[in-house]
């Protein structure tokens, strides 16, 4: 399992993106066919309070709402899923300024986030961005695999878990949402 | 959440079994580290081939990651040069070429061997 970490400094507190491989055989199809798929969930708030929905992707063409498909890879698609929810949710909006801050901001009074990539949901890191693989030792330092920087989260809300019956949306017309 | 594809011979008796995960980690290659993490699939497996060496760890980035892809990109079962249509297929077709392995330039002059899973 990949999944993004991204660390609230203010609230000392983690909110995640994970990119699940899943197998089921689908109730859609007649065949009994099994499929594969990724399933994308997180429990960062929406910019309502609610929740997103569990994304569904096949393939390189279920991309969020709002983006081209396809995407070139599983890289690029990666950092669309992340870039749409952390938009649409407005995690990026600071309490204390609305101007787009990066890591190395050197602002103290914004409530800052680091993101963090990792294949392992048990890795460690520690504020700023890091990827380690299930082994959790690892590589830490600023570079990150988002695209959009990670910036304060004024929110203070708690890590919800997902329910599986909200709605999403996802531009791709063959792509489901759980 | 990594999967577990079991493989059974009857023949045999036996099973071996290819793992496949979707990761983030740095890729490192001989020409350096990427710069940030990506995001691929890894396949793995501890079957041996018939000759008992060891399978390379297969990673793939993008469904156009051909499994047959030195020289010639073909899909192993459909002998395509298409990319796949779905993250199914593409597992499909790499535990396919794990299981039967595939002969030299049986897809275009510059297909090297890989031999079958070895079960027995």
């Amino acid at each position: 399992m990949a999944q993004i970490r991204i660390y609230n400094q203010e609230t000392n507190t983690y909110l995640s993106i994970d990119f699940n491989l899943q197998q089921a055989i689908s109730d859609t199809t007649t065949t009994g066919d099994l499929d594969c798929y990724l399933i994308i969930s997180t429990n960062v708030p929406t910019v309502t309070g609610g929740t997103f929905p569990r994304f569904k992707v096949r393939t390189l063409s279920d991309v969020p709402t709002g983006y081209v498909a396809p995407a070139a890879n599983f890289d690029q698609l990666c950092q669309w899923y992340y870039e749409y929810i952390t938009v649409e949710s407005q995690i990026t909006l600071s309490s204390s300024s609305s101007s787009s801050e990066q890591y190395s901001s050197s602002s103290s009074s914004s409530s800052e986030c680091y993101s963090s990539s990792s294949s392992s949901s048990s890795s460690s890191s520690e504020g700023y961005s890091s990827s380690s693989s299930s082994s959790s030792s690892s590589s830490e330092g600023y570079s990150s695999s988002s695209s959009s920087s990670s910036e304060g989260y004024s929110s203070s809300s708690s890590s919800e878990e997902y329910s599986s019956e909200s709605e999403g949306n996802i531009s791709s017309s063959s792509t489901d949402q759980i | 959440m990594a999967i577990n594809f079991n493989i059974y011979s009857p023949s045999n008796a036996s099973t071996k079994t290819v793992v496949v995960d979707f990761v983030a980690d740095y890729l490192a290659s001989n020409s350096g580290v990427s710069a940030s993490t990506k995001y691929f699939f890894k396949f793995t497996t501890s079957a041996r081939k018939t000759d008992n060496s060891r399978y390379d760890v297969r990673i793939v980035e993008a469904l156009d990651d051909l499994v047959l892809d030195k020289g010639v990109k073909k899909q192993r079962i459909t002998n395509t040069a298409a990319a796949y249509t779905d993250i199914k297929s593409m597992i499909m077709d790499y535990i396919y070429d794990y299981v039967q392995g595939h002969d030299a330039g049986e897809y275009g002059t510059t297909v090297t061997e890989q031999l079958p899973m070895k079960f027995n």
